[in-house]
């Protein structure tokens, strides 16, 4: 691949990123993204430059104008959106300049737009997509720009002077491209590759610390918030069949214990109610209270009655319902969910019209009851009387029915259970509604004509039945668990999860959950299917809990838990280090002097350790020239010991730049073939010394300080930027 | 060739021609330079800092992220594009001005594993320049600094920049430039100046590279005037001169016994009736002392600088048209002697003397003037001196003295040319 064909395809995908960007946002028009891909597809097979020649600068002047009016339109008539008419402007732009693509300008407006693009999609989607599009922008943007710069380069040294390489390519000569040929399309590649993700790597630490202070003078646009009836005020009976229809994901929850120690039959629990008026369920009490604060968190309940309590992590779509799910029994909420109210019913609700996600931790207390401690005639409150045994006008058969069943049962909390049990084994399980809504008693119609239903009719009639018998119960509407994703160690829970069941009060503990619905047919997907989503399923959630929801308490947490691993990494070093120090001291048996400096002490425990640690993991030519001083000191005595070293170490400083002695060579041979080297003057006398030393008279050797001024000098000159490198010859 | 203490400095030496201050050479090893798309790279990361931080939008903090990081890796790629990196130039031995040369620049990479990009290979001098910063410089020095650069691109031997864009690993890749030099002198390089815009062309990042070499540019050499040819012929103007074995009829004489018969004159023979032999002259008429007189008679203005720089180059164009005829020549400044010699190594010392030559506003007492040769204070011996201002030796001066001051001695046996006349 040549250097143009390159540059072209790079350009173009760096284009092509920031137009997928925007289409990821869907916040531009169908039609405009088919056009623009026509004219992105088509230009690259055009011969843009004599296209633009061929087209006179007054057209594209009149075509820039003629816009203008379409732009005012789209704003006020079509898209009805500011930022839908500047993205449909940005197209429009790209497309005409992709069309006319001659010069570098062109080129850099190109760019420019692309990158106006990934910024406009970053303010409109918060998808994980984007960062797949900004991947890839990344990838080609630094490609494009290395390339972008060497040609300009080229262009510059070209306006001057024509350099010529030696070797050139036909099909290159003549075209001002001649010093990139060949051009190593898989090196530029690997080194584009190696070079985005050091940005990427060094982007992190730098995104985490970067400072989190919001003033609030823009607001990013709102979500359309998701639909699910079965949480409004009132509830029809058969009204939440219609949202287990959907499979949109409605929420993820993480809880801080694994799913073998979470309670079976889990469930997120919505709104309840209390009122039936024979087709539907309503709250008789809609006042709602504020819920006490107490650090960061709201406090739900006083006291807890187990210690088996469950931490769960709730990152909620904007859905049509401000109603705040949680495991029973809960019993604090976290703050970051903004506003909290509980109603009589201990239903928890946020700020009103939420059209965005929301994430919020709950605490809750994941106690079972022992049906030991439940009396058989528990004493019920008026007020809880007067609310949850409501029953309305019924067909009697419902009340019959609910002494029959539950007759051998001892007690009001085992009739409970067997209520349930009964349910569960006599009726079916459906979706489809049968029999006209306006059935004068849908719930006599389901126990005694359908007979099948699905979890809403088998969660009223339990709770009627249970009223019928004197227990207190309540209808609940919430979503099962869903479905758990060990990648992302969440539950994933959809439209299809919603669920009703039943609370029914047994002093001491309260309200005991009851699900008499028999369980529902299983969504199938394939393996493959299934782990595909839950891998896009556990990113999305990861992109948006690490990365969109970052913030200054999330910054602070990530910097304290930084803090808390580098101390016990320091920790772990002492002890370590001192381990260390303590086996060496073993190994050379060095208690045996009492009075040595090295034999006890915790100070000499750490620092001989240490000092050896430094020593291996400092730079080797440190490390030689350390142990070469130390030689030196050792053999002070031996001129030609001192002199041999200081030429070692030399040789091995003129070896690392490149500058080796062959075997063949002699000292004096290798010095003078060092020619104007920088180095060459010092090294040559260093040499001499060398060899007045090693070969000459003992007591006519020089000084060792001699010879290590010209290490020294040696030293400076190799230090210098390059110094081994540059020869300067005459006589071509 | 005696090079005296007292060697004139190269024009591109004088501090006296520069008319202002030099640019001090660079005290660090590297340099780093926002290029204009830098800066407007800042500006952008200065203005989405502002968005992101109040919007608090972690996607656009994502992006500032990478752009900030960009500036980071930026500067140690660019390092490392830069390290263990080698260059050699190769040139012609012999430079005149303006003669265009070809300049061979090698690079080598010796990196093992990473490669280099976009690297630029200038002389330091051509880079001095800063035209991003130049007119604060100006605003600030107060000072007329228009012409600066010339007087500092005048030094450089690499006078076109050479450009690699890839160096692979262990990669060596050479270019050739075409330049040539406007002027005479000897051109030092001290190191070469290597930089790079790699990767994005945000920022440009230089450094030397040591080097030692040296480029003596001669004048240039033109077509003398046919005058010159004859100048050793013209009848009168020697004197003493010795019969020898060279090929101009000296005189005819009476043939004695045992000379050889190819020299007998039979023309003479016949007419005298007794047998005449011929008898040639010595070759002294092809050798001469080319002199320089170096004194610029004031005014020395931007006039005089300019018939002295002819003067140079035709003493040039002398020395190479009579060495390459065969003649001897000996060449004589105030400050310099080059003795009697031939060949195209004698040329070329000469021409390096040429090269280095600078004029002088101040006489120099006794040069040219046999009359008090004493007065002389250069080193060259006075018995020396004396015998070439003497009728001896023929001589070509080049001088900028007025008519009518020479010693009649010294006028008879030169030919002089004055500056006025170039």
């Amino acid at each position: 691949m040549s250097f143009s064909q390159y540059f072209k395809a790079s350009s173009y995908c760096l284009i092509g990123s920031g137009f997928a960007a925007i289409v990821a946002t869907r916040a531009v028009g169908w039609l405009f993204v088919l056009l623009f891909a026509a004219v992105f597809i088509g230009s690259w097979f055009i011969d843009t430059t004599r296209l633009r020649r061929r087209i006179p600068n007054w057209i594209l002047n009149c075509l820039a104008l003629a816009y203008l009016p379409i732009l005012v339109a789209d704003y006020r008539l079509m898209s009805r959106s500011f930022m839908a008419a500047v993205l449909h402007l940005f197209l429009f732009t790209a497309a005409v300049k992709l069309l006319t693509l001659s010069k570098d300008r062109d080129f850099l407006l190109l760019y420019l737009i692309s990158f106006a693009q990934l910024l406009a999609a970053s303010t409109l989607t918060i998808d994980f997509a984007f960062v797949l599009c900004l991947a890839v922008f990344l990838f080609s943007g630094i490609s494009t720009l290395i390339l972008f710069e060497m040609r300009r380069s080229n262009a510059r040294i070209r306006r001057d002077v024509r350099p010529q390489p030696l070797v050139v390519s036909k099909k290159l000569q003549g075209t001002g491209l001649e010093l990139f040929s060949p051009f190593p399309a898989g090196l530029f590649s690997a080194t584009v590759a190696g070079i985005s993700l050091f940005i990427m790597a060094c982007a992190v630490p730098i995104f985490l610390l970067l400072p989190r202070v919001t003033f609030g003078l823009y607001r990013p646009p709102s979500r359309n918030p998701q639909f699910v009836s079965g949480f409004s005020e009132r509830v029809e009976l058969g009204q939440i069949g219609d949202v287990k229809q959907s499979d949109a994901v409605v929420m993820r929850v993480k809880t801080d214990k694994p799913p073998s120690e979470i309670p079976p039959d889990l469930k997120w629990r919505g709104i309840a109610f209390d009122h039936y008026d024979g087709r539907a369920w309503s709250r008789s009490d809609n006042a709602r209270h504020a819920v006490p604060v107490q650090g960061w968190y709201y406090k739900v309940e006083e006291s807890a009655q187990g210690t088996d309590w469950i931490q769960q992590t709730f990152f909620v779509e904007a859905l049509s319902t401000n109603v705040v799910f949680a495991m029973r029994k809960a019993l604090a909420v976290s703050r970051d969910v903004g506003l909290l109210q509980r109603d009589s019913a201990e239903s928890l609700y946020t700020a009103p019209y939420r059209s965005k996600k929301l994430r919020y931790t709950v605490i809750s207390d994941a106690v079972s009851p022992d049906p030991g401690l439940i009396s058989g005639r528990p004493i019920i409150s008026p007020a809880i009387r007067r609310m949850y045994l409501q029953i309305p006008s019924l067909d009697p058969r419902i009340a019959d029915l609910a002494e029959r069943s539950t007759q051998k049962a001892p007690g009001s909390y085992a009739k409970a259970r067997m209520l349930e049990q009964y349910l569960r084994s006599n009726y079916g399980y459906s979706l489809a509604l049968r029999g006209s809504p306006k059935n004068k008693d849908p719930l006599a119609a389901f126990l005694f004509d359908v007979r099948e239903g699905h979890c809403e009719y088998f969660a009223s009639a339990m709770a009627i039945m249970l009223r019928q018998i004197g227990v207190p119960a309540r209808l609940v509407n919430g979503f099962r668990a869903g479905e758990y994703n060990g990648i992302g160690k969440n539950w994933t829970v959809r439209k299809y999860h919603a669920h009703s069941w039943v609370e029914a009060y047994f002093p001491p503990y309260g309200w005991i959950e009851f699900d008499p619905t028999p369980p529902e047919p299983q969504h199938s997907r394939s393996a493959l299917t299934s782990w595909l989503s839950n891998l896009a399923d556990a990113l999305d959630l990861w992109w948006w809990e690490s990365v969109v929801n970052y913030d200054s308490l999330r910054q602070y947490r990530v910097l304290a838990a930084f803090r808390d691993k580098t101390d016990m990494f320091r920790q772990n070093a002492k002890d370590f280090l001192s381990r260390m120090g303590a086996g060496i001291q073993k190994a050379l048996a060095l208690s045996q002097f009492p009075d040595a400096p090295f034999s006890t002490g915790g100070r000499w425990d750490f620092w001989i350790p240490a000092a050896v640690v430094a020593i291996l993991l400092v730079s080797r030519s440190f490390r030689r020239r350390i142990l070469g001083r130390t030689k030196r000191v050792l053999y002070r005595n031996n001129a030609r010991a001192v002199a041999d070293s200081i030429y070692r170490e030399a040789l091995a400083l003129l070896a690392d730049r490149g500058l080796k002695r062959h075997p063949e060579q002699t000292p004096m041979e290798f010095a003078l073939s060092l020619g104007r080297h920088p180095a060459a003057v010092s090294f040559l006398e260093l040499t001499r010394l060398y060899y007045a030393a090693r070969y000459g008279p003992v007591d006519a050797s020089p000084s060792p300080s001699s010879a290590e001024a010209l290490l020294r000098l040696l030293r400076e000159s190799l230090r210098r930027p390059n110094a081994a490198c540059c020869t300067f010859t005459t006589g071509c | 060739m005696l090079r005296y203490s007292k060697a004139s400095k190269s024009p591109s030496d004088r501090p006296e021609n520069t008319g202002r201050e030099d640019y001090p050479r660079r005290v660090f090893p590297f340099s780093f330079a926002i290029t204009r798309e830098g800066a407007l790279y800042i500006s952008f990361i200065f203005l989405l800092s502002l968005a992101a931080i109040n919007s608090g939008n972690n996607l656009l903090y994502i992006i500032l992220a990478a752009l900030l990081s960009a500036i980071i890796v930026s500067g140690i790629v660019s390092r490392n594009t830069l390290k263990q990196v080698s260059l050699s130039l190769q040139m012609p031995e012999n430079v005149f001005v303006g003669e265009k040369v070809s300049i061979k620049v090698s690079i080598k990479n010796l990196k093992r594993i990473f490669s280099s990009f976009s690297i630029r290979v200038q002389d330091p001098d051509i880079c001095r320049k800063r035209p991003y910063f130049h007119g604060i410089r100006k605003l600030l020095a107060r000072k007329h600094v228009a012409g600066s650069e010339t007087q500092t691109d005048d030094k450089a031997v690499l006078r076109q920049a050479a450009y690699f864009p890839i160096l692979r690993p262990g990669e060596t890749r050479a270019e050739y430039t075409v330049q040539s030099f406007p002027r005479r002198g000897l051109f030092r390089l001290d190191d070469f100046w290597i930089s790079t815009g790699f990767p994005f062309g945000f920022f440009r990042r230089g450094q030397r590279i040591g080097a030692k070499g040296e480029v003596f540019v001669y004048p240039s050499i033109q077509e003398i005037s046919s005058f010159f040819h004859l100048l050793p012929f013209l009848p009168g103007r020697l004197e003493g001169s010795h019969v020898g074995a060279g090929e101009n009829l000296f005189s005819i004489r009476k043939y004695q016994e045992a000379e050889s018969a190819r020299i007998i004159d039979w023309k003479a023979t016949a007419k005298t009736g007794a047998l005449m032999a011929r008898e040639f002259a010595r070759e002294e008429e092809n050798q001469f002392c080319l002199i320089l007189d170096t004194r610029l008679r004031p005014p020395a203005g931007a006039s005089g600088q300019n018939q002295f720089e002819k003067a140079v180059s035709l003493a040039a164009s002398i020395a190479a048209h009579f060495l390459k005829e065969g003649a001897e020549m000996e060449f004589l400044t105030p400050h310099e002697h080059i003795p009697l010699g031939s060949g195209m190594d004698h040329l070329y010392r000469i021409l390096k003397s040429l090269a280095v030559v600078d004029y002088d506003v101040n006489p120099v007492p006794g040069f040219l003037d046999s009359r008090s040769p004493d007065s002389f204070t250069g080193e060259m011996g006075l018995k020396q001196l004396r015998e070439i201002l003497s009728g001896k030796v023929f001589k070509i001066i080049i001088t900028s003295k007025s008519r009518g001051s020479f010693p009649s001695a010294l006028w008879r046996s030169s030919h002089v040319v004055f500056f006025d006349e170039l």
